[in-house]
């Protein structure tokens, strides 16, 4: 009877598995990365970097959704030509993140040159990684087999539905949540005027009283790891579209800038400034993040700057 | 480990296995693999908390044996409140330790002298509400002599380990359930089948219609000063759905999965939404727990012996202390409370027992009068529910100031999207498997005319929705909490 019941499970159980997984290759290149955390953009990205970029890079991009979205990678390949090039953008891993992301990838991939391309939002917003997830990304950086992360992080459920998600995510740069990430790992955008999300176009700038402070101070304790260290951080300062800027804004940029200088020029990290001409609103997919053009533009401006 | 989890699809089938085959040669192993999975099934949560669950059942297995080896009625009444102070001691210190020196410094500090106790931090251990309940129900029982002690240390740990209904019940008594673990189990085909569908049944409900409830729900509650009168009354609604198909489907995998192992839990839920009143939904809802506190507290205090206003007395003490069972908070308290206002004129008018039967039984559909007294039943409990749900006294003064406002009469801006649209019909298809197999003992033991092909059919399609639909983060079951 026990064989009995046993044939029958399989029997019946069969067409559920053969379908789920049919459906997986089908879909296998929209098989999502390990849920390490519950921030999808730092999963894709770390998975990605221990499956294609393990082996190192000269110069590495850090920071949130400015790094990904905004540093175009043909520019800064053309600046630093010859070195090896990672962008390790993820949303949410702003200003006040980097001091918790940066050090695990920094001691992994030793880079010589850190490039940091923010937004005074960065320090406002940033989503913060939690023990568990930090300890979860540094096992998963270190791990030779990375198919092992989905035995630690067993979330069927998570897995189906991302799947379904990164369809629009991997293919659409028309979508805010864009994950198709070049040859370096940038994800430019290509939100058309017809798919801009009212809100996010006329999103207002903050006043620099909105910026927090403690933010300031994290992202200052990144600033001096990586002096310790010996690395050069360039920080590219990302604008708002033209139609959002103003006198206020000026003023927002001016004392954040200042601000930024008084950390960054006393341990010989530089900080590169967009201010010098307008940014049309054309170049941009919202208030902050730039069109694919607009970010070749932006990076190539900002690094026509630096000098060594 | 929880049910919904890829976890629990690898361990129990395991479990199945080297259970029927490997360890199936006596009583002893079988009892002995028991207790070890259970065990591996706790700790799987945290190994740490799983030292208390085997104090708890240590002291009721040496109290027990000693009740039984004595007459002398001075020497058991002190080994009883022995147990009694250990299992309610532990409950006390890890469920209640914080909620009380927390309701002291409020206390203090709104008569003007604040003390400033430290709250301790402490991680309430799953399911401690519900083993020291079932350890208390063997000791009490041994005390009355209604059963003898269980001397075998290993069939009475896998008693109360037992993982299927370790965390969140049913909370099985030792007279119906020990005596299981003191037979050799022998496969039984059709046993296991019904296993298998309670448990498709359970993940069913808890993974569709609890876990897509639960972050609406969520939302609105968790915005509770912004909400609209009518959003509150559609996350009550959905809170209704949610908490029935997260403990409902949590018991019916439960037991399933006992049976896929040769044993019968108890019933916990009889399809209490079709209740025509209180008494009626009482007696459907949690069965296991409202059976325990009538044995254990409602008739010791005297239950209705002692006339009416005893028995109205009891009943109130009885669902007051149901609140608090549920959680350390005043707003528990206060679901328990007026849970027992609700029920005291049906005392009164001795109309607790005048629903004992299904409604509709041996009809398709209900009278009119059928319908609309559950409709006002599932309206009372739903507003048991916003004080269950809301944070807080404070809380529940917003969600019942939101619902009694101008804003109860505008059309919730949620109505009209998907994912409550997903769970509205969702909870139809669950209400109407469980409306057309009312007169049976769960959801899916479908119409026996229904031919193979049909049955099939509906097992292939319940799969299909728990993998289309279940959400992302399949969360923990809400009465692991209590």
């Amino acid at each position: 009877m026990l064989r009995k019941f046993l044939v029958q499970c399989t029997v019946l159980a069969l067409p559920i598995l053969g379908g789920i997984l049919l459906y997986g290759w089908w879909n296998k290149t929209y098989f999502p990365a390990p849920r390490l955390t519950p921030n999808i953009a730092v999963n894709e990205k770390v998975d990605r970097i221990v499956r294609l970029q393990r082996e190192g890079a000269d110069v590495l991009s850090l920071g949130s959704s400015m790094t990904l979205n905004n540093l175009a990678s043909g520019p800064v390949l053309a600046h630093f030509k010859g070195l090896r090039y990672v962008n390790a953008g993820a949303w949410g891993m702003g200003a006040g993140e980097l001091i918790q992301f940066g050090p695990m990838l920094v001691e992994r991939l030793k880079p010589r040159i850190v490039l940091v391309a923010m937004s005074p939002l960065d320090l406002i917003k940033g989503s913060r990684l939690s023990p568990r997830d930090s300890a979860a990304i540094v096992r998963h950086l270190d791990s030779a087999r990375p198919m092992m992360g989905y035995l630690w992080h067993r979330e069927a459920a998570y897995y189906l539905r991302q799947m379904e998600l990164n369809k629009i995510r991997f293919d659409d740069p028309g979508n805010y949540e864009y994950l198709g990430y070049d040859a370096s790992g940038a994800a430019l955008l290509q939100v058309d005027p017809e798919r801009r999300e009212p809100g996010r176009y006329a999103e207002v700038p903050p006043s620099y009283d909105k910026l927090k402070q403690e933010r300031y101070e994290a992202f200052a304790r990144f600033a001096n790891y990586l002096a310790e260290r010996d690395i050069r951080m360039i920080v590219l300062s990302s604008p708002f579209r033209e139609g959002l800027t103003n006198e206020a804004v000026n003023a927002l940029f001016a004392q954040h800038h200042a601000r930024l200088h008084g950390i960054l020029d006393p341990l010989g990290h530089t900080l590169l400034e967009a201010g010098d001409r307008t940014w049309p609103d054309a170049l941009y997919a919202d208030a902050s993040h730039f069109n694919a053009d607009g970010a070749e533009r932006f990076t190539a401006h900002c690094l026509a700057q630096l000098r060594d | 480990m929880l049910f919904n989890s890829i976890d629990f699809a690898v361990f129990l089938p395991l479990v199945f296995l080297l259970y029927w085959t490997v360890f199936n040669r006596s009583l002893r192993l079988q009892n002995a693999f028991l207790l070890v999975v259970s065990a591996v099934f706790y700790g799987w949560w945290d190994w740490r908390y799983l030292g208390l669950v085997f104090i708890s059942a240590a002291i009721d297995y040496v109290v027990a044996i000693s009740l039984d080896g004595t007459s002398d009625e001075k020497r058991r009444r002190w080994l009883l409140t022995l147990s009694m102070v250990a299992n309610l001691g532990m409950l006390g210190f890890f469920k209640y330790c914080d909620f009380f020196i927390t309701s002291f410094n409020d206390a203090f500090t709104f008569m003007g002298m604040p003390i400033g106790l430290r709250t301790l931090n402490i991680v309430l251990p799953v399911g401690i509400s519900f083993y020291t309940f079932q350890t208390m129900s063997y000791t009490i029982d041994v005390y009355r002599k209604q059963i003898k002690a269980s001397h075998d240390p290993i069939a009475f740990s896998a008693y109360i380990l037992f993982f299927p209904q370790l965390v969140a019940g049913p909370i099985e008594r030792a007279g119906q359930f020990l005596p299981q673990f003191h037979q050799h189990r022998t496969f039984d085909l059709a046993m296991a089948r019904d296993g298998l569908r309670q448990i498709l049944w359970g993940l069913f409900k808890k993974v569709v219609i609890a876990d897509n409830c639960a972050p609406i729900v969520n939302s609105i509650y968790g915005d509770i000063d912004h909400a609209s009168g009518s959003a509150i009354v559609l996350a009550t609604v959905l809170f209704a759905f949610q908490v029935y198909g997260d403990f409902s489907g949590y018991s019916d995998i439960a037991i399933g999965s006992a049976r896929l192992l040769g044993f019968s839990l108890m019933r916990n839920f009889a399809y209490p939404y079709f209740s025509r009143d209180i008494a009626e939904f009482w007696r459907r809802w949690h069965i296991s727990l409202s059976t325990w506190f009538r044995d254990y507290l409602y008739i010791p205090l005297g239950g209705s012996r002692g006339g009416k206003w005893m028995a109205m007395r009891n009943s109130l003490i009885i669902f007051t202390v149901s609140g608090f069972w549920h959680g350390a908070a005043w707003n528990f308290v206060l679901w328990g409370l007026i849970n027992g206002l609700y029920f005291i004129p049906l005392v009164w008018t001795d109309k607790t027992r005048q629903h004992m039967e299904i409604v509709a039984k041996g009809r398709t559909f209900p009278t009119l009068s059928e319908l609309g007294r559950m409709l006002i039943t599932f309206m009372l409990v739903c507003t048991f529910y916003v004080i269950f749900r809301s944070q807080g006294l404070g809380g529940m003064y917003t969600a019942f100031s939101g619902i009694l406002s101008a804003s109860l009469f505008t059309i919730p801006s949620m109505l009209l999207t998907k994912p409550v649209a997903i769970t509205l019909g969702a909870s139809a298809l669950m209400f109407l498997f469980e409306w057309s197999a009312r007169e049976r003992a769960y959801g899916l033991m479908l119409d026996p005319r229904i031919p193979a092909w049909g049955r099939y059919g509906i097992y292939y399609g319940l799969v299909l929705i728990i993998v289309a639909f279940a959400p992302m983060a399949g969360g923990e079951f809400i009465y692991f909490q209590f």
